[in-house]
């Protein structure tokens, strides 16, 4: 088969993989090697596809060949559709050159599960080996990591890889059980716990000796289906809390169930449910940056996010008697936590008002977005607007939110230029 | 009102912030002599480089303001924007005050520098995304760029760590301006033009066996980047937000 063949068929397959950070690793070129990853905070996008998702990594499947029969996949076993492997030597050949053209920060390669895990792991490794000792790259190198390898393959993966991750796939056990019925929960959470004690060892291992080797130094991460199994937000906003306290993921991706089956135990969908997985981003948000908890945000009276407002805006009404912030005198803590105002203009402001007194001009000058702070501020006292009914507050909030359409999938849609310039 | 006119490089328009400084009357504007245009009422100083002067200044300067404030001086310069009378406001506040007055976001001129650099950082970061080598000659990678604002210089220490190990040529086509790094150093290099050959082999001609290996991949990009969408998610307007049109010409994908 023609490398164009293959190269249409495993990114196709793969495309359903959501994660593109390429951001994280700090891998420095070396003497005479090719590429780094990128230095900043944030990773580099080269592109972005029809749908909107950056493109960031050549992200593709290593063969879509696979033992397991899981409902929701494409790549299933029963499923009749063309197949492909690649060998190493191909997989190499596309990231090396697509790297040195600039059109990609590094390689995402995961894959079907051929024989058994540790077979196909081993595959995984021997290629992104040679990527890395063969070719001396030193660009992004993202390896899923199959459930049921081997303890040992697993350590060996973290230590060419920069960033490693486990996918969760659904949010539930039961769901897993209903839907993959080869996977088991047990296989996905105990690799997941020992790459992160790893990478937790390899932390203070390096503080010790310099020269120790890095173990998946962009950290891990993870991705579940949205809407495929009758899950809550609340549910899944509890594991994600649990993924990024206790496990100490770097990102759980969400991904909206996309119906590329049919079978009487999935959903039936007009469209994947798009507004809902945002929705889950924000509340993701909130938890990694905001310093809310999962049980601020939902609880078992609404376990559901609000389609029509986010969900920092819905907290906020639902706790009017904490407002109205004054501008000049809140706490960091609590200037997150007003709708309209992001890191960064919280940031802003508590530099900003050692210098003098903020009025509302100068707010909105600074990024804060008013249409929707408005209700919930006061500068010196004064209000922009004074309601404090919830209801007529959410009622204006909801026209301006028409006004403007809204757009239906952003994965970073709080911090594109965060650190940049003012960090 | 006076009108100061430099002659746009940096050191002409440090040296035009310097005599700004101790100017007794009012300066209205601070031009390059290429953006001047003649008015009737303004009376015109032109303002000669000299470089002691400059040098004075951005001293004065790097020691006072913090490391991120003078660099925010210094992409507002290159965002090319008329942003010089604002730099010359800007000095002026900062050198009267014994405080670092980046974190006034409350004052104006303060704002409109801090957003100005933003734009051209966003755009450096951009283009370490956007930018897209060919392999033209055997060993040479050359890259197109047409950004808004003249980020070239910006570029390279990105570039430099990343391909130590290829010669390439980044190539400003909008301001004929090249950077060459030969596998050691880096050159800058001005009026830069193609001839028809080089410019013929861009558009994809096919020019023996190394034109073909470019197309092979370049072909492979392509096919990548269609099949990677999934279509029950189409969302063009999402993507052009990410990516405007106006970034698409020097791709090697093709976008629709």
């Amino acid at each position: 088969m023609e490398l164009q063949e293959k190269l249409r068929i495993l990114s196709s397959a793969a495309k359903y993989d959501v994660s593109c950070a390429s951001s994280g690793s700090n891998r420095k070129n070396t003497p005479g090697g090719l590429g780094n990853s990128a230095e900043a905070a944030m990773g580099i996008c080269h592109s972005w596809s029809a749908d909107g998702r950056c493109v960031s990594l050549l992200k593709i499947l290593y063969t879509n060949y696979c033992i397991h029969d899981c409902l929701y996949c494409i790549n299933r076993r029963s499923n009749d559709i063309p197949r492909a492997s690649f060998t190493p030597e191909e997989v190499t050949d596309l990231t090396i050159n697509f790297y040195r053209r600039n059109y990609i920060e590094g390689l995402f390669l995961s894959s079907g599960v051929i024989k058994n895990p540790d077979y196909t792991m081993e595959l995984l490794i021997r290629t992104i080996k040679s990527i890395r000792l063969e070719h001396n790259f030193n660009g992004y190198i993202h390896l899923k990591v199959i459930p049921g390898a081997d303890r040992g393959l697993v350590r060996e993966a973290g230590f060419y890889a920069d960033r490693l991750s486990v996918n969760i796939e659904l949010p539930s056990e039961q769901g897993l059980k209903l839907l993959a019925p080869g996977k088991e929960r047990k296989a996905i959470l105990v690799p997941m716990s020992y790459i992160s004690d790893k990478i937790s060892s390899n932390k203070e291992e390096k503080k010790k000796f310099k020269s120790a080797k890095s173990f998946s130094p962009a950290g891990q991460s993870t991705q579940l289906i949205v809407g495929a199994t009758p899950e809550s937000d609340l549910q899944i906003l509890k594991l994600t809390e649990g993924l990024y306290n206790r496990v100490r993921l770097r990102r759980v991706y969400y991904s909206a169930f996309v119906p590329v089956n049919s079978n009487p135990l999935l959903p039936v969908l007009k469209a994947p449910p798009l507004r809902r997985e945002h929705r889950l981003y924000q509340a993701d948000w909130l938890l990694r940056f905001y310093g809310f908890a999962a049980n601020e945000i939902l609880d078992s009276t609404v376990p559901f996010l609000d389609d029509d407002l986010d969900p920092k805006t819905v907290w906020a009404l639902r706790n009017l008697h904490l407002f109205p912030v004054e501008i000049n005198k809140a706490e960091y803590r609590m200037l997150l936590r007003v709708p309209g105002i992001g890191q960064q203009s919280a940031r802003k402001i508590i530099t900003s008002r050692r210098w003098g007194w903020l009025g509302f001009t100068e707010l909105k000058k600074l990024g804060v977005v008013m249409k929707r702070a408005r209700y919930f501020i006061t500068c010196q006292g004064s209000f922009l607007e004074k309601i404090d009914n919830e209801e007529t507050i959410r009622s204006c909030l909801l026209r301006d939110e028409g006004k403007k359409q809204e757009l239906a999938y952003e994965q970073f849609p709080l911090n594109l230029e965060a650190g940049l310039v003012q960090s | 009102m006076l009108t100061y006119i430099y002659d746009g490089s940096m050191e002409g328009m440090f040296t035009a912030l310097y005599e700004g400084l101790f100017a007794k009357e009012e300066i209205e504007a601070i031009v390059s002599r290429e953006s001047y245009m003649p008015s009737l009422f303004a009376t015109v100083k032109i303002i000669e480089t000299d470089p002691k002067k400059a040098r004075k200044l951005k001293y004065t300067l790097q020691k006072r303001l913090s490391k991120q404030a003078f660099k925010n001086l210094i992409y507002c310069y290159l965002s090319e924007s008329g942003m010089e009378r604002t730099i010359l406001s800007y000095i002026k506040k900062a050198l009267a005050v014994r405080r670092k007055i980046d974190g006034n976001f409350g004052d104006e001129t303060i704002m409109e520098i801090t957003k100005t650099a933003k734009k051209v950082a966003y755009e450096v970061h951009r283009f370490h995304g956007f930018l897209r080598f060919r392999r033209i000659y055997d060993d040479l990678y050359y890259a197109p760029i047409e950004p808004d604002y003249n980020i070239l210089a910006l570029l390279i220490p990105h570039f430099r760590a990343r391909y130590a190990d290829q010669k390439w040529f980044i190539h400003d086509r909008r301001r004929k301006l090249g950077a060459y790094y030969d596998g050691q150093e880096c050159h800058l290099v001005t009026l830069v033009e193609l001839n028809e050959e080089l410019e013929a082999s861009l558009q994809g001609i096919k020019t023996g066996a190394e034109g073909e290996e470019e197309l092979f991949y370049r072909e492979l990009w392509n096919e990548y980047f269609k099949s990677i969408a999934i279509a029950e998610r189409k969302n063009k307007r999402l993507q052009r937000q990410h990516m405007p049109t106006r970034y698409w010409g020097n791709l090697i994908e093709k976008v629709e």
